[in-house]
């Protein structure tokens, strides 16, 4: 009888748990969103009228759609860039014996414990002395560098997963080492790459220092550069600013919708290994 | 021999075209402006000598540090502030992200929505984040003015002009995200051998037992890979500052991150040393708290 009333009363403070991170996880969003179609945006219920002015202005006058082809374009970039060095140095590190393999290795690890704001200010000149401040690429090289080291644990331990016969075999065949990794481990381990790489698209996609720190050219903004704008030039225009966060984050939200199970693989691969 | 020794330059040439690339990314990107913050802490550099930073001397070298620890005010208040939160995550955060992964691990109806939803806040931009709270705290259509109003007619609270509340507004924009280290506890629970939960129900252990007996001393050293992710999110914390309050009001919202942005980069005094030589100090920080937790939670056991 006792066991069951604690039974119960687990059940409701469970069922409270979950609803309270139901709400604080939806609340915000769905706030905005409602609050995105009111005449004046903000308060609480639904709109007495809905209207859409904030999106007309969004897709019409703002041209969000260049937004959007920015930071595709930076994110997938910088993305294939990173995954490509880092499998490149990750597969030297998992599978061929030499003497600085350990100081390889822990140089990356090492990258886990440098904070990209610290370093931000020579990171900001460097680009300034190669005149690519305001400039995508800028924004790509650094891309490529932010965040290797889960990439680099990520990729590797995969690596040491496929069996060294597949190697092996490859070399009896006269295969040079450069044409083993690009034709036979590069193929297998799509998986593991695959994983790292949507972690790192979703870090680049989302990143908002260096991007609102670099690009002062609107035409080249990212989507969250373009968010920043709104605390300034735009806070005058709610409808336009709630309707903006929705048009940012509803394409991650679909696509998360979509790709789950995948994007929850992505997110725990790092730490488990790391 | 001969063929060997062939063999030998391939397999170097092969090792080192491979890894000059990540190499090369490294000592631009790490190495160089790490290299770079230590050594311009040290010395004079800021707007008026901005081609040329000067050594401050030996009898003076630790002069920006010295400087900063005591006559600078917003340092001291950004140092605050980030210690502040770094405590928050560690008794908000992290237990509660620990007990939703324990609810969730006994699969309860809707567990796996639930594990979802709990992602989203953070899997989406924290511009977005940012701007969302920016409107939340609003004093003139605001939900918490709207709230507050409605439980006490007239009363207008706006949560980002009082030093106070600013500092909790910034906080609650994102305490409880802690989705993505969720599922990293979850995956853990979900590997644990079920046998052991079945031999500890034979013996009449209960959920409760089950949890505090068995689960949690296996999660360990999990739970304190978690605690360096919530922590070193604390440490760095910057969108949410820069969006909701861009440090006001009154400069009562600096964080470490925001310190150095403004000091070097963000404001007429461009205090270049001055930036660097906080960046040195939140470095060194995250390797001092890093190295706390991991003694405290003993994961280096399980290398």
């Amino acid at each position: 009888m006792k066991q069951r009333n604690s039974g119960i009363l687990g059940r409701i403070c469970s069922g409270m748990v979950i609803a309270f991170v139901l709400f604080v996880s939806l609340y915000p969003i769905i706030w905005v969103f409602l609050s995105s179609f009111k005449e004046v945006p903000g308060g609480l219920g639904l709109p007495d009228k809905w209207v859409f002015d904030g999106y007309v202005t969004i897709f019409t006058k703002l041209n969000v759609g260049r937004y959007f082809m920015n930071s595709i374009m930076i994110a997938t970039a910088s993305t294939v860039i990173s995954v490509i060095i880092v499998a490149m140095s990750a597969y030297v590190s998992a599978r061929i014996d030499f003497k600085a393999k350990g100081i390889v290795t822990a140089m990356f690890a090492s990258t886990l414990f440098i904070p990209s704001i610290s370093i931000s200010f020579p990171i900001y000149r460097l680009l300034g002395q190669l005149h690519m401040k305001d400039s995508r690429a800028g924004l790509i090289f650094i891309y490529s560098g932010l965040g290797i080291a889960v990439t680099f644990f990520i990729i590797r331990s995969y690596f040491l997963t496929i069996p060294k016969e597949m190697e092996e075999a490859a070399r009896m065949d006269g295969c040079g080492y450069a044409s083993t990794f690009f034709r036979i481990i590069v193929p297998i381990a799509k998986p593991g790459l695959a994983t790292a790489g949507i972690m790192v698209f979703l870090n680049n996609w989302n990143e908002f220092y260096f991007a609102s720190l670099l690009l002062k050219t609107k035409e080249k903004m990212t989507i969250p550069a373009l968010l920043g704008q709104f605390t300034t030039a735009y806070s005058k225009n709610l409808n336009g600013m709630f309707s903006a966060i929705i048009v940012a984050v509803v394409p991650t939200i679909i696509v998360f919708c979509l790709l789950s199970e995948t994007f929850v693989k992505s997110l725990t691969a790092g730490a488990v290994k790391g | 021999m001969k063929q060997h020794k062939k063999f030998l330059t391939r397999k170097n040439g092969f090792i080192c075209a491979f890894l000059a690339p990540g190499i090369l990314l490294f000592f631009i990107i790490y190495a160089y402006p790490l290299i770079n913050i230590f050594v311009t802490s040290f010395c004079k550099w800021n707007y008026k000598n901005f081609q040329a930073p000067e050594f401050l001397g030996w009898s003076h070298m630790f002069d920006n540090y010295i400087k900063i620890f005591t006559s600078d005010a917003n340092f001291k208040m950004a140092l605050i502030n980030t210690m502040k939160w770094v405590v928050l995550t560690l008794v908000i955060q992290v237990p509660f992200t620990l007990i939703v992964a324990l609810i969730l691990s006994k699969k309860p109806r809707g567990w796996k929505i639930t594990r979802n939803v709990f992602i989203i806040p953070n899997i989406i931009s924290t511009a977005a984040i940012g701007l969302i709270f920016l409107n939340i705290y609003n004093p003139s259509r605001g939900i918490v003015t709207e709230i507050m109003n409605q439980i006490r007619p007239g009363s207008n609270i706006s949560i980002l002009a009082n030093e106070k509340y600013a500092f909790w507004g910034v906080t609650f924009a994102f305490i409880f995200f802690g989705g993505s280290l969720c599922i990293l506890l979850l995956t853990q629970i979900f590997s644990i051998d079920q046998s052991l939960f079945e031999a500890a129900k034979v013996d009449g252990a209960n959920a409760w037992h089950i949890d505090t007996k068995i689960v949690l001393p296996l999660m360990r050293p999990m739970i304190g890979t978690v605690a360096v992710m919530a922590v070193n999110y604390a440490l760095l914390l910057y969108n949410e500052i820069a969006l909701i309050t861009g440090g006001g009001p009154d400069n009562a919202t600096f964080s470490l991150s925001y310190y150095i942005y403004r000091t070097a980069l963000g404001s007429t005094k461009l205090n270049f040393a001055r930036g660097n030589t906080a960046g040195v100090i939140q470095f060194i920080l995250g390797i001092v708290l890093v190295g706390l937790i991991n003694k405290a939670f003993r994961t280096n056991e399980a290398d």
